[in-house]
């Protein structure tokens, strides 16, 4: 261990340095590690050579091309064409801009949305609903997903959009969107799907063919933080949710940020070549994962559909708190979370936990491990050495198990 | 080189005490509990600002500039059932809670104490000014060495059992000596003012906080009455008093009047002068032995009746059921039932008990 004392400067500077044996990573529904690929096509455009896209000059030409190549490499992810993608600052900007866009302007009609929305897609909704607009909040079965009867009975002739996520980003449940997607546009209405959670994992063209809107978040696929964007069906009419300088053909105003598009352009085109093989090992990885730990711990369950992300493993623990398993867990060396990430870093119970309807003795005691491309046999292993200790040693501990 | 877990408020005190522990080379693993509702409401009404986010942002920064995990967990509800909501009942029952005591015995040495054995810790410190001293039979509690700043008092209700596997960094520092070494390591709160309100207070407005929770229909108001048995007035609820108190009482007469006693059923609120809050005996209740057995025969010791209050020789003498009479030599002013009264010798907190009445 190496001690330096920093008397100069008031900004925070770590004093202690110690080396960490590096974490089983199993939060990637969280967040994925930025790849390498990522990290060499953005390295040009964050050392000084980024212009604004918009100027004339030739470094402004330069950024320009940058930032539709990449529109390119997201489009061709999502199997449509370039000019039908707009950048936004993430998953969330793209999910209000469709929820509040595909209202119309001023917002009017009809929403209906899922219960077990991700909060980019809930949030806005309730404030739509308490500006008056009628909103319809179709309920998950047990395993989280949505039924088409319970949609089919929220839609009404006055419906003007329907939003249902692609995959739950906690437990993972994978919905059956072509036939919502049906539902919605027989009575009229467009369709927007969250495609965050299911982009790593799933072919993203029959969503793309479905949809009228979808969202794409660059984090979760390897890209940077802070940008991601929103697929709206070419000859739809969006009204902007970032107002300002008229960029993006006038449906999203600000500068593109060169450096994040392209980025997530290099993210997009990785996810492309290396999705497809991935998804048969990680599902058999997530597998193991999961079989082992039912094995090995009483009072263990899985949540969520058969049919769901290959990488997704929630489980809950009864007597346990999910909490205090997740601080324990990263302590031995395994980095996963209780639920989904939330800003506070104090997790709360989600509706999704909600929806599920667990026993009272599980609903404290959830665990989400998320795999990656790049999770090993070997992590696996650490994996389910360490949880069945940690689980046996929180419940040990008279720690009242509230909630 | 040991797992300790520290409860890290995000002062001074907790953050030092943490970085002592990582100086030391032990394995350091930062633990903030959440006791308050964040929500809008709580905000706006400028209620609680106990663990506030700035403050729990604090405790990152601090565990960032340590290397050290850190964790957050939620106990507001706790904290609510357990010591808010109690605190106010106590007030309007003509009680003077004193709500450290008990957060010490219901969150600090139990939930928190609890997280630490989840996470496997070897032991739990905490940023109090107390010394313990292993002991074969049992740990020995004394004082803060810096008696300005010592907060055994405080400590006197948590079962000794929770107090093996417990570290006080700060017990043997001064509080000059604690902002020196948090300067001398460039932690991010070395110069952040101290808070001397209650947490869940941090106004200091005891009476504009418990009426916001207490119905004007709960209050109990009720008569001013001089012990010589003359009606002087009424009060709007004997959560506003304790004993010995003087202002507030709106009444006009030659000698100063104080606060005597609040008595519950009548909801009277008595008063006299000065010498009338003399008393030589306290009975406490729920009394609780740290350093020592139970005693089972009368045992001389100072007491301490409030947190700043010099202690004094007393007998105490066991009267059953954990509970004892104390016999002070000398008079002693507003004995206050609610409060904690501990005894020591010396340095060493014997224990303490809940002041019932005189």
């Amino acid at each position: 261990m190496q001690q330096n004392t920093l008397q100069s400067g008031a900004s925070p500077v770590t004093i202690f340095h110690m080396e960490t044996p590096q974490n089983v990573y199993l939060d990637h529904n969280a967040s994925v590690p930025l790849c390498v690929e990522a990290i060499n096509a953005m390295q040009p455009w964050l050392t000084g050579s980024a212009s604004n896209p918009s100027s004339v000059h030739r470094s402004g030409q330069r950024s320009r091309a940058a930032v539709e190549k990449a529109r390119g490499e997201v489009a061709k992810l999502l199997g449509c064409q370039p000019s039908a993608v707009i950048f936004t600052s993430g998953g969330t900007e793209a999910n209000n801009m469709a929820i509040w866009g595909g209202l119309g302007w001023p917002p009017h009609g009809h929403l209906v949305v899922s219960a077990i929305e991700h909060p980019a897609v809930m949030e806005p909704a309730v404030a739509l609903r308490d500006l008056g607009v009628e909103v319809t909040f179709a309920p998950a079965d047990n395993q989280a997903v949505v039924g088409l009867e319970t949609v089919r009975a929220a839609i009404s002739p006055n419906t003007k959009l329907v939003s249902i996520m692609a995959a739950n980003n906690e437990v993972g449940s994978l919905q059956p969107i072509e036939k919502i997607a049906a539902m919605a546009h027989d009575s009229g209405a467009l369709f927007h799907t969250d495609a965050v959670q299911a982009a790593p994992w799933t072919d993203l063209q029959p969503l793309t063919i479905s949809s009228d809107l979808l969202s794409l978040s660059s984090h979760k696929i390897a890209g940077p933080m802070g940008i991601g964007a929103l697929y709206a069906r070419p000859g739809l009419d969006l009204p902007p949710f970032v107002r300002g300088g008229g960029q993006q053909g006038g449906r999203r105003g600000g500068t593109e940020a060169t450096a994040l598009i392209v980025g997530f352009g290099a993210a997009c085109a990785r996810t492309r070549t290396i999705r497809d093989e991935s998804v048969g090992r990680v599902a058999g990885l997530r597998d193991r994962l999961e079989t082992t730990l039912l094995d090995s711990i009483e009072g263990a369950r899985r949540n969520g559909s058969e049919f769901r992300l290959p990488n997704t493993c929630h489980m809950s623990f009864a007597h346990c708190d999910g909490n205090v398993l997740v601080a324990r867990l990263d302590l031995d060396g395994v980095s996963a979370s209780a639920g989904a990430a939330c800003a506070s870093g104090v997790a709360e119970t989600s509706p999704v936990i909600d929806a599920l309807r667990l026993p009272a003795k599980y609903s404290a005691g959830s665990l989400r491990l998320s795999l990656g491309y790049e999770t090993t046999e070997s992590d696996v292993d650490r994996a389910t050495h360490a949880i069945p200790d940690a689980v046996h040693a929180v419940r040990e501990s008279g720690l009242e198990v509230t909630r | 080189m040991a797992r300790v877990a520290v409860a890290m408020s995000g002062g001074v005190d907790s953050s030092t005490a943490a970085a002592m522990l990582r100086e030391d080379g032990h394995e350091v693993v930062g633990v903030t509990l959440q006791l308050w509702d964040y929500t809008a409401e709580n905000l706006t009404s400028g209620r609680g600002r106990c663990c506030s986010p700035a403050d729990i942002a604090d405790a990152r920064i601090v565990s960032d500039q340590l290397n050290i995990s850190h964790y957050v967990f939620d106990h507001s509800d706790a904290f609510e059932d357990q010591i808010v909501e109690p605190f106010v009942q106590e007030y309007k029952n003509g009680m003077t809670p004193s709500p450290c005591i008990n957060c010490n015995r219901l969150v600090k040495f139990d939930i928190l104490w609890k997280l630490a054995r989840s996470l496997e810790a070897d032991f739990l410190a905490t940023g109090h000014y107390a010394r313990l001293e292993p002991s074969p039979a049992r740990p020995q509690l004394h004082k803060g060495l810096d008696q300005s700043k010592d907060q055994s008092y405080f400590l006197f209700d948590v079962p000794v059992e929770r107090f093996e596997k417990v570290i006080f960094p700060l017990g043997g520092l001064a509080k000059g000596e604690v902002r020196a070494t948090a300067r001398r390591l460039n932690l991010a709160v070395a110069d952040k003012p101290e808070s001397y309100e209650l947490c869940f207070i941090p106004d200091g407005n005891k009476d504009n906080f418990v009426e916001g929770r207490l119905p004007i229909a709960q209050r109990r108001n009720g008569p001013v009455r001089h012990l010589d048995g003359t009606l002087l007035g009424q009060h709007s609820g004997l959560h506003r008093f304790t004993v010995g108190q003087r202002r507030g009482l709106g009444l006009t007469s030659a000698e100063p009047l104080f606060v005597v006693a609040l008595e519950r059923g009548t909801d009277t609120l008595v008063v006299g002068p000065s010498e009338a809050l003399a008393a030589k005996t306290l009975d406490a209740v729920r009394c609780n032995w740290v350093s020592i057995e139970a005693p089972t025969k009368p045992l001389r010791a100072h007491a301490r009746i409030r947190h700043r209050h010099n202690e004094v020789d007393a007998l105490i003498t066991p009267v059953g059921d954990d509970r004892v009479r104390v016999q002070f030599k000398e008079a002693q002013r507003a004995i206050t039932p609610g409060q904690g009264v501990a005894f020591y010798d010396g340095d060493l907190l014997l224990g303490g008990g809940w002041i019932q009445g005189t």
